[in-house]
């Protein structure tokens, strides 16, 4: 590996800056990823299949298509890792289920395959998923700052290989929040588009109405890159790329938005402490911050879920039946109760789905917000062998609610959000502040991210990744 | 906050071995006490639910539509 190609503190954008100078060749850079991967996975496992030899022969490639004079497609040979719900041409999709162990290889990519392909990526491998994509804890995969202690759900292994530096960016999905609390508790950045904008295609359904397909990087910046390739605007990336890496990070004129229930309840402390300090950031940067009343907070996170198991359950409705031993007790529990709630519940989500959205319009409309703030999660990680989370008051939540209680309402109302870091709690594990945009939005909501992260430096801290070596 | 944990009456084992029937789904003894908690759970979801008022709107019969209404109160495009 050569002295300025350090993987773990490596930015897709720094290498791509890196690529184009010739300071190392794709080559290169690929033969130090996989050998970072044999530094981390034995202790992480973020993987569950690496594409080495694929990867060798297109970085290769990459390198004779960079010799020719005239611009390069924005990801040529960056290495990306593709959750293994999406379909990549040629290999199984196994969704982390003993149901598809046997799975054919498929046919053709998926569409956020084919994007990312088609700019010029290299698939460097499928990450851990959570089993087809309904859960939080994403085993085997662990989180690179504490070992002993889960990557978050479902985008789990997508997120651990970011924040471990064995690849530059992942593909996720986020049904209740499966990119956001990944990057949350690993301390990368997530990014949820608006929901519908990018192709699902080849991607294994979990509930098809909330699933959202979307990103997860180590900066804003990469995240918008990756984000506009994916909805098929590659030609606005040079610039919308550039703005953001040299904004001048002022938020004035700038109104957001702080909603003072639900968003603000039982909040592990050093949560809430991190929260207040970004608050204060983001007024330091010049933003209004305006206090807020959302009533239909907690009928979006029902909706949420009483739409995502429904639909999950009918996805799955003949193995639940036939064959439902080879499911997980967490996921057969999850579908059984989604065949069960009666057409009416279903029905009245969605009718409620209708209203909250509605009335977190009216939110924004009157306020005159550019977004709204929350903490991502009110927790960081928990630990792999206790799925609880403890508050200050005593109490406890189990893991798989807590950890989608602040992020499913915005699948609800399909605005789009991404979540960085903000700060670290006192065992040093990340805390994630979300950015919940207008519809359609993305970089207006990537430009106020950006403006944060450059202010703060959260993201370009980096876990150092025990090994059993060490 | 009314959560999953603290409202809506329980749903018995007994209930939950007459609706797993309903639903044609094969449910071993030793799974019913779970199922019939995580039934208590999606019971108090719909509860919350129940919060929101939806009589002025019109049933939903089209896939979701993030995007909001040109003007507040209007219809979305």
């Amino acid at each position: 590996m050569t002295a300025s190609m350090d993987l773990s503190s490596l930015t897709l954008h720094d290498t791509l800056v890196a690529l184009e100078a010739r300071q190392f060749s794709t080559v290169e850079l690929i033969r130090a990823t996989l050998e970072r991967m044999l530094e981390t996975e034995e202790t992480l496992h973020a993987f569950v299949d690496v594409h080495a030899r694929d990867a060798m022969e297109h970085a290769m490639i990459a390198d004779r298509r960079r010799q020719i004079p005239r611009p390069a497609p924005p990801l040529l040979g960056i290495p990306l890792g593709i959750k293994d719900i999406f379909d990549i041409a040629g290999k199984p999709t196994r969704c982390n289920s003993a149901l598809r162990e046997d799975a054919p290889v498929a046919v053709r990519d998926a569409d956020a395959v084919h994007a990312w392909r088609r700019d010029g990526a290299i698939l460097i491998g499928k990450t851990v998923t959570q089993e087809f994509a309904a859960g939080i804890v994403s085993a085997p995969a662990r989180n690179p700052w504490d070992p002993e202690r889960i990557p978050g759900g479902s985008s789990g292994g997508s997120a651990a290989a970011v924040a471990a530096g064995t690849c530059l960016g992942a593909l996720g999905s986020d049904t209740g929040g499966s990119i956001r609390i990944p990057a949350s508790v690993t301390g990368t950045v997530g990014l949820k588009p608006t929901y519908g904008r990018i192709g699902t295609s080849g991607t294994y359904p979990l509930s098809a109405s909330l699933d959202t397909v979307g990103p997860i990087a180590r900066t804003v910046p990469d995240a918008a890159l990756l984000f506009l390739s994916l909805a098929n605007r590659t030609k606005e990336i040079p610039e919308a790329v550039s703005r953001l890496q040299h904004a001048d990070g002022s938020l004035a004129g700038r109104r957001i938005g702080v909603l003072t229930t639900f968003f603000q309840e039982r909040l592990q402390p050093d949560v809430a402490t991190a929260f207040d300090q970004a608050l204060k950031t983001l007024e330091q940067l010049g933003a209004e911050i305006i206090e807020c009343e959302w009533s239909g907070a907690n009928a979006a996170r029902a909706a949420a879920m009483v739409i995502s198991r429904v639909e999950s359950a009918a996805v799955h409705r003949d193995a639940l039946r036939a064959t439902p031993d080879l499911m997980g007790e967490d996921l057969r529990t999850r579908l059984e109760v989604g065949a069960i709630l009666p057409a009416d519940a279903y029905l009245r989500a969605r009718q409620a789905r209708e209203a909250v959205t509605r009335s977190i319009a009216e939110v924004y409309t009157s306020q005159r917000l550019d977004a709204i703030v929350t903490p991502t999660l009110p927790t960081t990680a928990p630990r792999a062998d206790d799925l609880r989370v403890c508050y200050a008051d005593g109490t406890e939540e189990p893991a798989g609610t807590a950890l989608t209680r602040l992020t499913a309402p915005w699948n609800t109302t399909g605005q789009p959000v991404i979540s960085v870091p903000c700060g670290f709690d006192a065992k040093t594990l990340p805390i994630g502040l979300s950015f919940v945009g207008r519809p359609d939005a993305e970089l207006d909501l990537c430009a106020l991210a950006r403006a944060y992260e450059q202010a703060t430096g959260w993201h370009t801290r980096r876990p150092t990744v025990a090994t059993p070596d060490a | 906050m009314t959560t999953n944990d603290d409202s809506a009456a329980p749903i018995s084992v007994k209930e939950a071995v007459a609706l797993a029937r309903v639903a044609g789904l094969p449910i071993p003894d030793e799974r019913l006490p779970r199922l019939a908690a995580d039934l208590t759970a999606a019971q108090a979801l719909i509860a919350d639910l129940a919060a929101v008022p939806t009589g002025s709107l019109p049933a939903v019969v089209d896939a979701f539509d993030p995007a909001w209404p040109q003007h507040p109160g209007g219809r979305r495009p």
